[in-house]
């Protein structure tokens, strides 16, 4: 269909209701605000604070060409490190001691050191409380910076999902299944508006050999459009909102670390959504509107 | 303004039929009537018949008109020969499409064979007489600087060239059934069906609009013209048809003033 042609249309819609469509789009705006940010909490849940996991976290597997001095140089990063309560240094014939024996390496840590016949083997404790789950995060990071370091392995996986967590998972998730809901219908009803509004145009326009699509097309397109200028709106909007209270600059509310927003991946992944869903907030009225406000063999009633 | 051109416009493309009627049927021969119908039934409830065995011929290019009393069922007969309803019995067809066979998700194709106007003149009050007359360009989905020329003529034509960015609301009721005269030619149909055009208009406004129409017509326009006014069509030599309850034939047509009376002396 040709662009000239369907703006000419999308101009028509507009014109017949400009009012209505600043506010579907404001509403559309403000339901996808909320989605934004129940999405956001969703995604944060996951680094939501760990209070549940082992004090002993974590083993590193030593090269076994590790030097004194290197291996010196790791104890002092570690004794520095305010995630780190205790270490301690398995030399080979102590790790051999351990291999086998309740509360020693892990047996993931024990295949791993037999498999690499490593001299010595670190065992890292980490504070246990609020922070414990971003220190590791950091830990980890830090420690792949010695390259005498080959590996790491957590003695205990960390349960993502625990307790309180996962009903706040929950209820994320179906807040924004809701939304996703509320926002169909948001779509539907103002472009149900829309159509019945020119409901004289579209008998008009069967008169004189319209087609379906013909008469489709542009509420539509105009949906689509709408409800991706909704997901725009609701996307920048949120972006300040976190950018106020969430994100980094929040340290003093929300300790050393705030929420992260969403990757260009996820924005890009919400702005598709957005049009799938004025997509679909268009086609299932249109359906139904089909018959309830003038088929091919009713354009008379619009008269 | 009618051989007029607009730079970049070529003639193939200010009329290209083969496009507008993109997804119609091959009408097939040129000498077979434009609109056959035979032993054709409306019912309106199972005891109120509109139609009863009505049959038609119009042969393209021809002028027929139809006439009846109000009710007698004009409007559902031309309602049905543009699918705006079924008949309940019968055979229709209309420029090659087989009405009783075609289905609802294809009138579309039937509808950009014809033009249509009605007495109530059907336009979109807030669009302006030139949007009101682009409509079938649009819908076949025209090129706008080939709409803006066709646009063009067709409202010099009807004399509305001076109103084209007028809303519709704004004209006299002679100028809205010129506009929705215009809106029906402009896509040049094979077929014009005009519902009580003049139903509205006062008598000279009614001789000019029949004029209009007979001017098509003499161009190889079919046109169908139901109307109840016996004195318009008493103006002209067309074939008449006459709907009385439900039942389509020839109109007797009433003798002249001069005829009466040599019938009288005799």
């Amino acid at each position: 269909m040709r662009m000239a042609y369907l703006f000419r249309r999308l101009q028509r819609t507009l014109r017949a209701g400009r009012v209505s469509a600043l506010a579907s789009i404001v509403s559309l705006s403000a339901v996808m605000l909320a989605l934004v940010v129940a999405v956001l909490a969703l995604g944060n849940a996951r680094l939501l604070p760990v209070t549940d996991v082992p004090e002993r976290l974590v083993s590193l597997l030593l090269d076994p060409a590790t030097t004194e001095s290197e291996l010196a140089s790791i104890e002092l990063f570690l004794e520095g490190s305010a995630a780190v309560s205790r270490f301690d240094v398995l030399e080979p014939e102590r790790v051999a001691e351990r291999i086998g024996t309740a509360g020693g390496l892990s047996v993931d840590a024990r295949q791993r050191v037999a498999q690499l016949e490593l001299p010595a083997v670190v065992e890292v404790s980490l504070r246990s409380g609020a922070e414990t789950g971003p220190a590791l995060t950091t830990l980890l990071k830090q420690v792949g910076r010695f390259p005498v370091v080959l590996d790491t392995v957590l003695a205990e996986p960390i349960q993502p999902d625990t307790g309180s967590r996962g009903v706040l998972l929950w209820i994320a998730g179906i807040f924004c299944l809701l939304l996703l809901g509320a926002l169909v219908v948001t779509l539907g009803y103002s472009t149900q508006l829309a159509y019945a509004r020119q409901t004289q145009e579209i008998a008009l326009a069967r008169l004189f050999g319209a087609s379906e699509r013909f008469v489709r097309l542009p509420f539509v397109v105009d949906a689509v459009v709408r409800a991706v200028l909704a997901a725009v709106f609701a996307l920048a909007l949120s972006y300040g909102l976190w950018s106020v209270s969430l994100g980094p600059g929040s340290a003093r509310f929300m300790g050393e670390r705030g929420w992260s927003f969403l990757s260009i991946e996820a924005v890009l992944g919400f702005i598709v959504m957005a049009s799938v869903l004025g997509w679909i907030g268009a086609v299932v009225p249109l359906l139904f509107s089909r018959w309830a406000l003038g088929g091919p063999r009713r354009e008379g009633s619009a008269w | 303004m009618l051989g007029s051109t607009e730079s970049g416009v070529t003639a193939k493309q200010r009329r290209p039929f083969s496009f507008f009627r993109k997804g119609a049927r091959s009408e097939g021969s040129g000498e077979r009537p434009i609109v056959r119908a035979s032993g054709i039934y409306k019912f309106f409830g199972p005891s109120r018949p509109v139609l009863r065995d009505a049959s038609l011929e119009v042969a393209r290019n021809e002028f027929v008109f139809i006439t009846g009393p109000s009710g007698a069922g004009k409007s559902t007969l031309l309602s049905l020969l543009y699918r705006g309803q079924q008949s309940d019995a019968g055979a229709l067809e209309v420029c090659g499409h087989d009405l009783t066979q075609l289905p609802d998700s294809r009138v579309w194709a039937l509808r950009r064979h014809l033009g249509l106007v009605f007495q109530d003149f059907r336009l979109v009050d807030h669009w302006s007489v030139a949007e009101n007359c682009a409509l079938p360009l649009e819908i076949l989905r025209l090129s706008g600087s080939v709409i803006r020329v066709r646009v063009g003529e067709t409202l010099e034509r009807v004399g509305l060239s001076g109103v084209a960015a007028a809303t519709a609301r704004s004209l006299s009721g002679g100028e809205k059934q010129r506009l929705a005269i215009a809106r029906a030619i402009v896509h040049e149909p094979k077929l014009l069906l005009a519902d009580e055009p003049t139903g509205n208009l006062d008598p000279q406004l009614s001789i000019d609009i029949l004029s209009l129409f007979e001017e098509l017509n003499r161009e190889g326009t079919t046109v169908v013209f139901a109307t109840h006014d016996h004195a318009l069509i008493g103006k002209t030599n067309h074939r008449t048809l006459a709907l009385d309850e439900g039942v389509l034939g020839p109109l007797a047509r009433p003798r002249s003033a001069s005829v009466t009376r040599l019938v009288a002396a005799s």
